[in-house]
């Protein structure tokens, strides 16, 4: 009896020592992983080449809706709207309308500026939720965000979130950059590039650089030197200007931001639109002061010292103030500690390094970088 | 118990279970080992996944910086194309020649001389300018590829892709790597109406796709260091509409240039108007309607005509000249005198542009109701009552006039002489001289005027021509006649003898021996009797042929010689020849004939004179007949030859048979008498073939009845408008009149039992057959070569590059479109049909929005929507040439010879111009990004400016970097209009201004 019982222990101790082998299933959760990593792509890489049959979204509709016009009305007033206002796109990819929505947001500190295309984030988050919610299904939740951040670690830019917060746990990642469109910033016209070309280029680093490379200076004047040249650059670069001029990129963006508003309000919503105002609005309110207003109030609420009594000149100047402040503390909190590591890299590798300036262009140009965003999903099981 | 003490298993059991749990823990580990290993293998091939969609996801972020470029690059050929290039003529051909490279191997004209040498035609252009896209995108694309695929800014998963650029001068060095291919596609508009719009087929270039083959990526191991080299192939369809912008803007361009819809629309629509003024005219209403074709309704028609075209091309138009259009719909007034509150839209504008906006528009093409807004407000509605009464009431006096008055004023002409005047103005002098025939609107420094002058708007009726009746035949008449009558009264007669031996004999007999003649004396008729009645002098023959038989005697005496014996010589009979005188008695039969020929067999009785007609149109007279021509006959020849031929003292003509006195005698007059025997009541202007004449003339003026049922137009209450409508009316004329001859001919009244009664009512009768041919060839005679010829002249004296033939057919092209143009809206969706189908919608945006040639404030300065600053830019020249002056050109008898007459006039117009700026918009699908409203449309856009290739060439100068120039679109078109009114009445044309003289030309321009 004892050996049987004896045997039997054994039995159970062989099967106890075999069921786990048996029953895990660590190749089918492996498994199992390694799709949904690549699904992560997958859908990802389906963003940016699947396309929406139509979109549309309008421009302006808190300004419509303030005047009291009926856009549902037939004749020419529908048409005209419509034409001035509605904007439609066809065989465009998801990552196309992504991007061209991040970059016409102007989201400064967290505030967003341009209030004009509230309606098309809303559509394309909507259109967006449509088509992630197709191909997840009901097992996973996702989270899609897309970052449009020129200059790193400042708040500047445009952003999008559809999605669920991601948890804690085991979340599968997929990130790509994907190309801006053309703008302002991408197609160089506005920007500085050749003043920064030539300030990069000039004889004090070249010199510094040549003498520090050959010991003729110490690694720490070398040093002192590179970072005094790289804080200057930035601050000339982000808000500074060169050559006394207004040329900084604080400068270019919000001079050409106020410029295209003030010029929309009369090319755009001028002959046409007051004409239409004037024959058929309820309100007894012109089309072009009340945008002029909503954007005064727009800015007022982001600038405390800007009232609605202000010119747009006045405007401008005070919120160019203003975001100067805003800069030198993010220049002087998150900049510098870059600014340290780029230094020491290259003091650290100066016996390879062959051109001082292409490299501190290299650097300069990953940090501001106004030609991509970066798209990031993230889905997880239910 | 017995199982519990045995214990020989035990040791095995221990064993065996020992065993157990050492092979299960081997095999577990195993599994387990196993399984690792699987996993191992699962998870190896993720970072190959992770590099595939790292290079996948560069694939197709480079596939968007492509599309991204080209946008860009559209954009900005949208906004500055080239529509011209001469490289050979600006300051740095070599860009130019580049683009202009259409075999793309780098060789270039004149070497290479398949490529152009001017860059001019549309498919030149078009070529042109995507070779210069092609290369604007490279340079962005290039900025593109070195902002995010350089320096190892496009990593992931431990590896980073970069462009291979050795040279350091861009990814991609030559414009002609990138390939463009068009994808067309049908497009289906919402509203279309074929004629009015020129283009070849509804094939349409939409986009374009572009794909660049062999682009070589680096990938880099970030860890390792290693680089791999792979190659890609990229094509993005260009989410642009440029290319149908384009091809659609010319489709417009075409449609409205020359020989065109907006010619044929103008024309069709203008001719409605002219018509309608026209009548106002003729109804007195000279100072409601100074100039019938005036520039200021010109004006408005062409507006209405580049808006109308542009809808039907575009399904769109631009909706602030659909505003003004309406707005200025005062410019339709016209009349001599123009007030303010003729012209400007001032009650109620707001309301009106409300209505506009709100509601669909139809455009004004109910030219019956705009029609009379041309003599000013006030005057309108008498305009309408008039224009609609006269059609009712001339339309009564067209019948009138058709049916009694021109057809029987034809007949008249060809009976009667008058006295035509004309009159004519020297240009140069002024002087006023008559012409007795008409010598067409203008000859040498004479062109056709009043008997009082030209009129004016103070004297404004005045006569063409002036003709007087004169109460004598004309000589193609009496001519008729006369020769008629010398025809049917003629006959030939001869006599004719025939002879038959009765008997022959001698005495004595000569029958028996040897006889021979020696001689004879002559024959003596010794008897002559008739065996049948005869006839005498002064009788005439019962009928014809007529015969008489005679029986002559005759006998000779004859010397003959007989062979006998005249003695014998030893009883041997001794012949000789014996005179003898022998009588010859011979006796023969004669018929003498009186022949008649060569006269009209089919008149009853001709030889006979008889009382004939006694009922209207005729007396009762008496015809001769041919009755004086016999009895001359008989009694000068044949009676004469016949009484020598049996007179026994003459003994003439023994066995002579034979015709004598053959003679053929006309116009019933024998031998060398002076005039026809008894013709005088056939004869003269009192004479019954006139009569007969006159008779037919009053049964045309009674036929008017029969003749105003025929006009097609009368019954539809329109009026004649072209020349063809004039000669329908011909033939119709025609075939009715040809329906009725018989009864005018009326043949039963000289006819009985199939022959003529009498020559005299053959006479009459073939003069009236005569007659009615007559006026039947009038009818026939068309004169519509002659008036075009009149109007193709005067065309040439204004370089007109066009004939009365092109506008007539241009006119029927178009007519019957004009109806299928209805309601407008801004936008309408058209569908493109290809291998997906998608919907357009267009937006138009113009300079000016409305072309006026005043250049006037429409709001009479209350509100400036003109933009007189940008006059410069744009052009509006509207001319109308009134080409047979104040007068018009009449169309009279008898010279030329038509039943419809009529007056007509007609004018030469000419209209050119440009926008200043064209702009057209992709309303439906704005793909290009815009920093502040997120995206814009693409826009193609035409006004007139030299054009730089900023893009590619930066840092040239200016000049440096030209490549061509863009054009504005303009438009041009002559044609002509046509006014054709009743006759009675003059004038019908410009009269304004006064003194001015004609041509009245009036001609308007701004702009440059």
């Amino acid at each position: 009896m004892q050996d049987a019982i004896l045997f039997c222990l054994m039995v159970s101790i062989s099967g106890a020592i075999l069921m786990p082998a048996f029953t895990s299933d660590i190749s089918k959760e492996t498994y199992v992983e390694k799709e949904n990593e690549e699904k992560a792509y997958e859908i990802l890489h389906q963003l940016m080449v699947c396309k929406v049959n139509k979109f549309s979204h309008l421009n302006g509709e808190r300004v419509i809706s303030s005047l009291g016009i009926d856009t549902q009305q037939e004749g020419l007033l529908t048409s005209i709207i419509d034409n001035l206002l509605m904007r439609e796109q066809l065989h465009r990819t998801y990552a196309d309308l992504c991007v061209e929505c991040v970059a016409c947001q102007f989201k400064i500190l967290g505030y967003r500026v341009n209030i004009l295309t509230q309606n098309f984030t809303e559509m394309l988050r909507l259109e967006l939720k449509k088509f992630l919610d197709e191909r997840c299904g009901t097992h996973y939740k996702y989270n899609f965000t897309i970052v449009w951040n020129p200059i790193v670690g400042f708040d500047f830019g445009g952003d999008l979130s559809v999605g669920d917060p991601i948890p804690q746990g085991d979340v599968y990642v997929a990130a790509a950059y994907v190309t801006m469109p053309p703008s302002l910033f991408t197609t160089g016209i506005g920007f500085p590039l050749q003043s920064i070309k030539d300030y990069v280029y000039n004889e004090e680093i070249k010199n510094g650089f040549y003498e520090a490379k050959n010991g003729m200076i110490s690694e720490e004047d070398f040093k002192e030197i590179l970072r005094n040249f790289l804080i200057d650059l930035i601050n000339k670069v982000i808000w500074e200007g060169f050559d006394g001029q207004e040329n900084s990129l604080v400068d270019i963006v919000i001079d050409y931001l106020f410029e295209k508003l003030k010029n929309s309000i009369q090319d755009v919503f001028g002959e046409a639109l007051n004409m239409v105002n004037d024959a058929i609005s309820k309100t007894g309110n012109d089309f072009s002061s009340l945008t002029d207003k909503l954007i005064k109030e727009s800015f007022a609420t982001l600038i405390s010292s800007i009232s609605l009594s202000d010119t747009f000149t006045e405007i401008i100047e005070k919120t160019k103030e203003y975001i100067k402040e805003k800069v030198k503390d993010f220049i002087k909190n998150v900049i510098e500690e870059k600014i340290q590591a780029m230094v020491s890299s290259i003091v650290k590798n100066i016996h390879e390094i062959t051109d001082i300036g292409t490299e501190i262009l290299n650097w300069l140009f990953q940090q501001i970088n106004f030609c991509r965003a970066k798209m990031v999903l993230a889905i997880w099981e239910v | 118990m017995r199982f519990l003490n045995d214990e020989k298993g035990r040791v095995p059991f221990a064993v065996l279970g020992v065993f157990l749990i050492i092979g299960s823990a081997i095999t577990s580990g195993i599994i387990t080992n196993l399984e690792r290993e699987n996993t191992k293998e699962i998870t190896l091939p993720l970072e190959d996944y992770s590099v595939k969609y790292l290079i996948r996801c560069a694939e197709a972020d480079i596939e968007r910086a492509l599309a991204y470029s080209f946008l860009e690059a559209l954009d900005y050929l949208g906004k500055n194309p080239v529509l011209y290039s001469d490289p050979s003529k600006l300051p740095n051909p070599k860009i130019a020649r580049d683009y202009a490279d259409f075999n793309e191997n780098k060789i270039y004209y004149p070497m290479d001389e398949n490529d152009p040498d001017i860059i001019d035609e549309y498919w030149e252009i078009v070529k042109f300018n995507q070779n210069w896209a092609r290369n604007m995108a490279r340079v962005i694309f290039n900025k593109y590829l070195n902002a995010t695929f350089k320096n190892n800014l496009y990593q992931n998963a431990g590896y980073t892709i970069n462009i291979v650029d050795p040279e350091h001068n861009g990814a991609i060095d030559d414009w002609r790597d990138i390939k463009l291919e068009s994808i067309n596609m049908e497009l289906e508009r919402a509203h279309q109406v074929d004629l009015l719009i020129s283009e070849d087929n509804r094939d349409y270039p939409v986009y374009w796709k572009a794909s660049l083959n062999n682009f070589k990526i680096e990938i880099c191991d970030l860890k390792s260091n290693e680089k791999f080299l792979h190659t890609i192939n990229i094509s993005i369809l260009i989410p642009s509409r440029l290319p149908l912008l384009i091809a659609l803007t010319e489709t417009y361009q075409r449609s409205i240039n020359g020989i065109s819809p907006l010619m044929g629309l103008i024309t069709v629509i203008g001719e409605i108007y002219t018509e309608a003024r026209s009548l106002l005219q003729y109804a007195n209403r000279y100072d409601w309607v100074a100039n019938i074709v005036d520039d200021r309704w010109l004006q408005y028609l062409t507006n209405l005509g580049l808006i109308t075209i542009q809808y039907l091309v575009f399904n769109s138009v631009d909706p602030l000249t659909l505003i003004y259009l309406i707005l200025n719909i005062n410019d339709l007034v016209s009349k001599k005198d123009v007030t303010d509150v003729d012209k400007y839209v001032t009650e109620n504008a707001e309301d009106l542009i409300k209505e506009q906006l709100l509601n669909l528009v139809s455009l004004p093409f109910t030219a019956d109701e705009n029609v009379f807004k041309t003599v000013g407000k006030e005057n309108e509605e008498g305009a309408k009552e008039t224009v609609n009464n006269l059609e009712e009431k001339v339309d009564e006096s067209i019948r009138k006039e058709k049916g009694r008055v021109a057809i029987a004023d034809v007949a008249r002409d060809i009976l009667w002489k008058s006295e035509t005047k004309y009159y004519y103005m020297n240009e140069k002098t002024g002087e006023i001289k008559s012409e007795d025939e008409f010598k067409g609107y203008k000859h040498g420094d004479y062109r056709l005027t009043t008997q009082n002058g030209d009129p004016t708007p103070e004297h404004l009726v005045g006569d063409v021509y002036t003709k007087g009746p004169l109460d004598e035949l004309t000589e193609n008449v009496q001519t008729e006649i006369l020769e008629k009558v010398r025809e049917i009264y003629s006959s030939s007669f001869s006599t004719s003898i025939e002879r038959e031996e009765i008997s022959d004999y001698y005495s004595p007999s000569i029958s028996q021996g040897k006889w021979r003649y020696l001689s004879s004396e002559k024959w003596d008729l010794i008897d002559s009797n008739a065996q049948t009645t005869i006839l005498q002098r002064g009788e005439l023959p019962s009928s014809l042929p007529y015969s008489e038989v005679w029986k002559l005697n005759w006998k000779r005496e004859e010397k003959w010689q007989h062979y006998e014996i005249v003695g014998y010589i030893n009883e041997t009979p001794i012949y000789d020849w014996v005179d003898y005188s022998i009588t010859h008695f011979y006796t023969e039969r004669v018929v003498f004939t009186l022949n008649a020929f060569n006269y009209d067999s089919n008149i009853n009785g001709i030889f006979r004179g008889k009382d004939v007609f006694g009922s209207s149109p005729h007396d009762l007279v008496h015809d001769d007949n041919l009755e004086h021509l016999l009895h001359k006959y008989v009694n000068d020849n044949f009676t004469r030859i016949r009484d020598e031929f049996i007179d026994i003292s003459l003994d003439k003509g023994k066995g002579k048979r034979g015709i004598y006195d053959e003679v053929t005698w006309k116009n019933n007059t024998a031998w060398d008498e002076m005039q026809g025997y008894g013709l005088s009541w056939l004869l003269g202007k009192d004479g019954e073939v006139v009569n007969a004449l006159k008779e037919i003339i009053e049964l045309i003026e009674k036929d008017n009845e029969i003749y105003s049922d025929i006009s097609t137009f009368s019954s539809e209450g329109k009026m004649v408008s072209t020349l063809d409508d004039i000669e329908k009316e011909r033939e119709l004329l025609l075939q009715k009149f040809i329906e009725n001859e018989e009864r005018y001919i009326r043949g039963d009244y000289y006819m009985e039992n199939g022959e003529y009664k009498s020559a005299g009512a053959e006479v009459i009768l073939k003069m009236r057959e005569w007659f009615v041919k007559r006026i039947e060839e009038a009818l026939s005679q068309s004169k519509k070569n002659e008036i075009e010829d009149e109007i193709n002249n005067r065309l040439k004296d204004y370089n007109a590059n066009f004939d009365y033939n092109s506008y007539e057919n241009n006119k029927k092209k178009y007519e019957g479109s004009v109806s299928q143009i209805g309601a407008i809206q801004f936008g309408q969706k058209m569908n493109l049909k290809g291998d997906w189908m998608e919907s357009i919608s267009l937006a138009i945006s113009a300079t000016p929005d409305y072309f006026k040639a005043a250049g006037e404030n429409f709001l009479g300065g209350k509100k400036n929507y003109n933009d007189i600053a940008k006059e410069e830019n744009w052009q509006f020249n509207v001319k109308n040439i009134c080409l047979f002056g104040p007068t018009g050109l009449p169309i009279l008898p008898p010279t030329p010879l038509t039943p419809w007459i009529v007056t007509i006039n007609s004018w030469y117009i000419h209209v050119d111009g440009h926008w200043g700026e064209f702009k057209v918009l992709d309303g439906n699908d704005e793909t290009i990004a815009d920093s502040l409203f997120g995206h814009k449309a693409a826009m193609y856009c035409r006004y007139e400016s030299f054009i730089y290739d900023d893009v590619c060439h930066p840092s040239l100068p200016s000049e440096d970097k030209r490549i061509g120039r863009c054009e504005r679109l303009n438009f041009g078109f002559s044609t002509m209009s046509l006014g054709i009114v009743p006759p009675g009445k003059l004038p019908i044309g410009d009269l304004w201004p006064v003194g001015s003289g004609a041509p009245i030309l009036e001609e308007h321009g701004v702009g440059n």
